[in-house]
This record gives C-alpha cells, structure tokens and sequence, in this order.
C-alpha cells in the first residue's frame, strides 16, 4: 500500500543552509498493518508522517501509494488523495475552534462533496463510535483533551479514508485517556484500516505489528 | 450550507466585519444619495421647462439690436411664419409684491390670452387673462400659486388685491386666478433667487411703463418640428422681417433643455463617481479585513487542507466570505440611501424619484469590488503551505 524507497528530504531554512531530515529512507507498509514509526525529536519521523500523508513531497527518492507515484503529481491531485485515502491524528488534535464536534467530523465529508443528509448520518454513526454522540453541539474549547482527540478520531472514521496516520496521538493526554485512543486505533486497525503511527513512546509503538525504528533521518 | 459557513465566519470577527460592513455601507449610501439628487434635480428642470412651454420660442433683440422695437405689426407678421402656430407679445419686469403684509420678490409678466398655450400656464383658481383684460387695460392679474400660500396660507384667493411695484411706482391689481406653477419644488428650492410669476395683460404693462412696443414676443411653434432648423429658419426670417442682420434672436427652450440636462447629467455623473471613489475605498477595506482573517485562521486553513480541502476550497470560502460582506454592507447603504432620498424628496414636496439605475449599480459594482478585494486574500490564503499553516 504504501512503498517508498530511498527517500531523501533536503530543507533549506535559509540560502546555503541544508538540512537533511531524511536520508535516503525505504520502508514498506501492507494493507491493514498496524506500523509504528519511532524516534527521538529531530529524527525526521513527523518529516516522513508528512510525506507519507500527502502534506509534503520528497526531495529524492521514490514514493508510491497504491501504485501511484506521488512526486506526479499537482496540489489539487495530492489534495484529493489526501481526502480520500488518508485521515490524520494530531497530537495537538486540530479540531476548528469554531466549529462543533459533529461539525468538525463532518468536514471532510464536505471536501467530499457528501450530500448533506448522508453526511449528517455517518457523523452521527462516527460519534456513537468515539461515545460521544450526546457531545456533538459541543465546541473544543468545551471539550478535555482525551474527548477533543476522540472527535479528531470520529474525524477520521467519518471520512473513512483506508490510512489513519497518527502523529503523537496520546503525546497531550493522560495515561488513561491515551490508551483509550490507543484502543480505539487497534479498533480501527481491526476493522481494515492501515495505522501507521509516529511517535517517541516505546510502550505505545510496542503495541503495534511491527516497529520502524528512525534516527537522524535514516532507517535503523 | 457555503453561504451558511461564510455567515458564521462573518459574524466570528464582529467588530471587524461590522466596521467593514460600514465601509461599504457609507461608500454605497454616497453615491444612491447624489445619484439620487441628480434624478431629481433633472426631473425637476425639465418639469420646469415643461411649464415655460416646451414648444416655445422667444424672440427678442440681440445685443447689437438694442433699438430694435418690436410692436403688434411684427406679432401679426410673426405669426403667419412657416412652423410658427402662435405669436404673442411678452413684456417682463422685476417686481416685488405686497399681499396682506407679506412683501415678496416676483417677476411681472405682461401676457395676453395665448399665454396659456404659449408659456403653458394653467388656473387652478379663477382664469387666466383673457381677451376682455387685453382690450380693457384692465387692473387683473394672475398670480403663482406660492405667493398665495406665501401670504394667505392658501392657494384659493381670488378676488384679493395685490399691490405690484412696477416702473417705481406701487399700483394696486385684483387677483382674477392662481396659476398652478410647475416649477413649484425648484422654486421652494431656491426661493429667492428664481423669483414667483405674476401675469398681467401686456398692454396694462405698456400703459404703467410708458412704453408702446414689447420687450419679446413669444412664439408658439407647430409642437412636432420644434427643433434646432426651424430656429434658424425662423431667425433670419424674422431678421428679414425688420430688415436687420442679427439684430433678433430667437431662444429655443427646446434646446435650453437639453443643454440644461447635459449640464446636469454632467454633474451628476461627476459627483457620482467622486461618490464611487469610495466604494473603492471600501473595497480595500474589505481587502484588510480579508487579510487579517486569512492570518487568524492560517491554522484553521492548514487542518483543512489536511483533511483534503483543495486550494478552491479555501479560495472559495474567502472570496464568499468577503462577497457576502460588501452585498450586505451595499444594502445597507442602498436602504438608508433610498430613505434618505425618500424623506428628501417629500419634505421639499417633490415626487419621489428612487435612482433605480444606480441602486442596482452600485450593488452589483460592490459586489463585484468584494470578489475583485477579495481575490488577494483568498488567493493567499489558498496557497498556504499547509505543513507551514498547521504549524502556525
């Protein structure tokens, strides 16, 4: 599903600076695995989250994603895979302040062009999922970290995109609201989705398949 | 469901938006005001010339025709020229008028029976000045109709007597009708300086003046071949007439019309775009607005993108968003333009004229001002590098 190969990210934060966050990395990830990404801060594994998730395009190197090379194509193009094939998980949750619960898990229904009746109901369905279908009219703000990331997490199973990618999922939470989220991934992961999840917690990446280990941008 | 989202937005920056909607708002007022004024004051002018006679035609010696006299002869002769249906001798005079103890500034004219046809004034109380009043001399006369409300405080007042100053000396004349005066909005405009009409029979004026001939004579044309050809036709005709060369000329108020509305759409159209300057103003109002909020929001934009919004996505949401906020600041402006323009017109007691043309026009240019603002804005906001937006 996912196969990338000798991938190198070179930033340059300011002229004749480089940074390599990512030297010459290949790893592969099956359909319905549940992979985790682990490394210290500054190993480059949110520079590889954002690539594998679309937000970013590799300096060199070979990505592809359900056989489609991603280095192809236009913003528009990445745009659209990301809103069909990939739904993150924050650690800062990114929910919209503005917007409600049910409101923040529909969104990408929206971008789907979901007509809104169909829409309504599978959020309804995603809420129930996370417990909180009697919390929809509630604003973040209203919300404890552990509820803000189970509606970061109804997000995604509204959008229903077959990769989650969970970036630090647990990272602002207490240890019991953490592993209610980590609970709900192997949920997720059960029913058919390929987790990858990033993160530098050892006991949570045990938990998973299969452990990638990532150091100063390459595979250990 | 867009427009919905762009509201709550909208409503998100309260302050902002609503110092924004004001913007528009003033800018959009501005110019349904002056257009507004403008209509009026067109429709107004040309009631007016309506009411001197749209038909009619002065003739009356040039500056280099001083001595030229023009005497019945010529009103027979006058009148028998081709496209001429009417002639009639006209003598003017400033002159101040005493009613009860009101003393007003009015301008006598000396007419005779045509002056209905030829200067289109109309009784709405007792007659005009007839044949009778011509042949007699007689003391009558027929005043407009805001020198009786001036004074009396009606307009019904035949059968008073009004006291004219004419060639210096004060002479006495019995009010036998009140004129309805078309021009009554302009004149309570600017009372004062387009002084009321009296009519009194011309020859009642020659006698109080000591003069035998007419200051003009007042043409009535044939009412479908009243233009510009038929005056110079008739100009060297009567010339030849009185075997002078450019001593007379002849004034066409078809034509005074018409200059008088180029000049006034003129202005109009001038002011007006003075106004429309603002609307730009607004315009880039609008653009900080948008700016700012796209800055706010930089990581609301960014989680957006995440979850697969495209660039049009946001681009479109931003240029709703600053659309919805000039539409909805232009009908404020054009509400409390229209208002304005409305009460404008009934306390000077003029119809009320609603400036549809430029209503519809500068909603649709403010409009088009907030996609045209709005377009930067959400241009930037679409092409965020959303690893840098969520991050913010």
């Amino acid at each position: 599903m996912i196969r990338i190969k000798e991938l190198t990210k070179i930033y340059s934060p300011s002229a004749g600076q480089q940074v390599k966050a990512l030297d010459g990395v290949s790893m592969e990830v099956r359909e319905g695995e549940f992979v985790a990404i682990v490394g210290a801060s500054g190993s480059g594994k949110t520079t590889l989250m954002n690539i594998i998730g679309c937000l970013d395009t590799q300096t060199d190197g070979e990505y592809f994603l359900d056989g489609e090379d991603i280095s192809q194509l236009s913003s528009s193009q990445l745009s659209r895979i990301r809103s069909e094939k990939i739904s993150f998980i924050f650690q800062g949750f990114n929910l919209i302040p503005t917007l409600t619960a049910a409101e923040n898990a529909e969104l990408p229904l929206i971008y789907r062009r979901i007509p809104a009746a169909k829409r309504r109901e599978t959020v309804m369905r995603a809420l129930e999922a996370v417990g909180l279908e009697k919390r929809g009219d509630h604003l973040p703000a209203e919300l404890s970290g552990g509820q803000q990331q189970r509606v970061a997490i109804a997000r995604a199973l509204a959008a229903d995109a077959p990769i989650i990618l969970a970036d630090e999922p647990c990272g602002n939470l207490d240890s019991r609201a953490g592993a209610s989220v980590m609970e709900m991934l192997h949920e997720l992961n059960r029913t058919g989705k390929t987790v990858v999840l990033i993160t530098h917690d050892n006991g949570a990446a045990l938990t998973a398949h299969r452990q990638v280990r990532i150091s100063d941008g390459r595979i250990m | 469901m867009g427009l919905g989202r762009a509201l709550k937005n909208i409503r998100r920056g309260k302050g902002r938006s609503a110092l924004t909607l004001c913007g528009v708002a003033v800018g959009v007022f501005a110019v349904v005001v002056i257009s507004g004024i403008g209509v009026v004051g067109t429709q107004q002018v040309t009631s007016a010339m309506v009411t001197m006679g749209i038909n009619s035609a002065l003739v009356e010696a040039s500056e280099s025709g001083g001595d030229i006299v023009l005497t019945d002869e010529d009103v027979a002769a006058f009148s028998r020229l081709d496209g001429v249906n009417k002639a009639m001798p006209l003598m003017a005079s400033p002159s101040e008028s005493k009613l009860l103890e009101t003393s007003l500034v009015c301008y006598a004219w000396g007419v005779d029976q045509d002056a209905k046809d030829i200067i289109s004034i109309e009784a709405i109380h007792g007659r005009l000045i007839n044949e009778g009043d011509v042949e007699a001399h007689a003391m009558t006369c027929v005043i407009d109709e805001v020198l009786a409300r001036n004074s009396y405080g009606r307009s019904n007042i035949v059968g008073k007597k009004i006291r004219l100053l004419l060639a210096g000396g004060y002479y006495d004349f019995e009010i036998a009708g009140v004129a309805k005066s078309g021009m009554t909005g302009l004149q309570n405009m600017m009372s004062g300086i387009i002084p009321d009409f009296v009519y009194i029979p011309y020859t009642t004026m020659q006698d109080i003046s000591g003069k035998t001939n007419f200051d003009k004579i007042a043409l009535l044309l044939d009412g479908d071949n009243a233009d510009e050809s038929l005056t110079d036709d008739l100009t060297s005709e009567v010339n030849q007439l009185k075997n002078t060369e450019n001593g007379l000329i002849i004034t066409n108020f078809q034509s005074q019309k018409g200059q008088l509305n180029n000049i006034l759409s003129t202005v109009t159209m001038v002011l007006s775009l003075i106004a429309g300057i603002s609307l730009v103003v607004s315009g880039i109002t609008v653009m900080t607005t948008m700016l700012v909020s796209v800055g706010e929001r930089t990581r609301e934009i960014g989680i957006k993108k995440s979850i697969g919004a495209e660039n049009k996505d946001i681009m479109l949401e931003f240029l709703l968003e600053s659309v919805l906020l000039t539409a909805m600041g232009s009908l404020i402006g054009i509400a409390l333009g229209t208002l304005v323009c409305a009460v404008g017109c009934v306390v000077l007691e003029m119809p009320v004229l609603i400036p549809f043309k430029s209503v519809l026009l500068s909603f649709f240019f403010s409009a088009a001002m907030g996609a045209l603002f709005g377009v930067y804005p959400a241009m930037k906001a679409a092409r965020l590098n959303p690893i840098e937006a969520l991050r913010n």
